[in-house]
């Protein structure tokens, strides 16, 4: 868009357009109540769980294997169009030979 | 050291418990428990469920900041990651929200995770959801309010943008990716490699997090900076050639993106 096209005629009927186009910011405010208490996302005091027990002590210690674990999520059904979609592929082929 | 040590124990104490702590944040189990007197096997194996229990839950509450990431890599990964990142930097705070503020910047350079490089990324963008969410609560101001402030006319008005507000762009899909790793999500198809320009905010109690253009990205930008609309939209248009000062106004109206305006 041409910057001398942008007057302030111009901005001010886009922004009275966007006006009726656009729900009002807060119609949805009314009836809803805070909600106090609620921790989110590791917010509480103490992440409480499988860690506050004797959880095997070998399951988190991966030391040794380092380059043996790869991503194994979803990442791999995320295309990255440059040839590195495979990504448990592209891994594998620089593992140290064992 | 890390700054909350109680100050007012006595020297001998807290020389114990920086020892104590030292052991518990180390890559490995000491050599040598401790010279304390007692079953040594015993308080070797204490010292080990302890050092677990503080990796184990620090790695719990990682996984619940980067909920995202911990999907994209799986779980078995994710928790090797959260070790090695402990490892690289434990907790500086005894805050745990404030742990894996750093977690972007180990990913980036995190060697087995280098085959998904919009991971360091996805990091990022959920810090920024992150403190949207915790962000102060400000009520929007509605577009008759502007406009009033602006006399009919909101060229030369300068906004306060919402605190919540985090503007993120990346070189990488990630809002598309964040999306469709949302339980409401549908499946599409995601190219990464197309780079988005990202707006969050929480106007009210939940957090929206949207995919905008580069031109209306580049406005807030400059909005948030205090210039005013006229100058803000006008460098839009120059560097996007589609700019839409209609569309911009109604992610700012819609977003409930401004809280306070005035002449400038």
């Amino acid at each position: 868009m041409n910057k001398s096209a942008l007057t302030t005629a111009v901005i001010a009927s886009a922004f009275t357009a966007a006006l009726v186009v656009a729900a009002p910011a807060n119609a949805a405010k009314k009836g809803m109540d805070k909600c106090y208490g609620v921790s989110l996302a590791g917010e509480n005091d103490c992440a409480a769980g499988p860690g506050t027990s004797c959880e095997g002590t070998s399951t988190i210690d991966y030391q040794g294997n380092a380059w043996t674990l790869v991503p194994a999520g979803t990442c791999d059904s995320v295309d990255l169009p440059d040839g590195r979609s495979g990504s448990l592929e592209e891994l594998d082929r620089d593992l140290p030979q064992t | 050291m890390p700054d909350h040590t109680p100050t007012d124990l006595p020297a001998a104490d807290r020389e114990a418990f920086d020892k104590l702590a030292d052991i518990l944040r180390a890559p490995q189990p000491p050599a040598a428990p401790f010279e304390y007197t007692g079953d040594t096997d015993k308080i070797a194996a204490a010292l080990a469920v302890y050092r677990n229990n503080i990796r184990s839950s620090l790695s719990k509450a990682l996984a619940d900041k980067f909920p995202v990431v911990a999907q994209l890599v799986g779980e078995e990964f994710f928790k090797f990651a959260a070790n090695e990142y402990f490892n690289a930097a434990p907790p500086s705070s005894p805050l745990i929200a404030n742990y894996g503020d750093r977690f972007p910047q180990f990913l980036d350079a995190f060697e087995p995770a280098r085959s998904v490089p919009y991971l360091a990324d996805m990091a990022q963008l959920e810090i920024a959801w992150l403190e949207a969410y915790r962000a102060a609560d400000a009520d929007p101001l509605d577009a008759q309010a502007i406009m009033a402030a602006g006399d009919g006319d909101p060229s030369g008005l300068v906004f306060t943008l919402h605190p919540s507000l985090r503007l993120f762009k990346s070189p990488f899909a990630v809002g598309s990716i964040w999306r469709r790793h949302q339980s409401d999500a549908a499946p599409e198809d995601i190219n990464a490699s197309a780079g988005e320009c990202i707006l969050i905010v929480r106007p009210e109690r939940e957090v929206h997090l949207s995919i905008i253009s580069a031109g209306a990205f580049a406005a807030l930008e400059r909005l948030n900076a205090g210039e005013s609309v006229a100058e803000a939209l006008g460098h839009a248009a120059m560097i996007d050639d589609s700019f839409n000062p209609q569309a911009t106004f109604e992610i700012i109206l819609g977003g409930g993106c401004v809280i306070a305006a005035a002449r400038k």
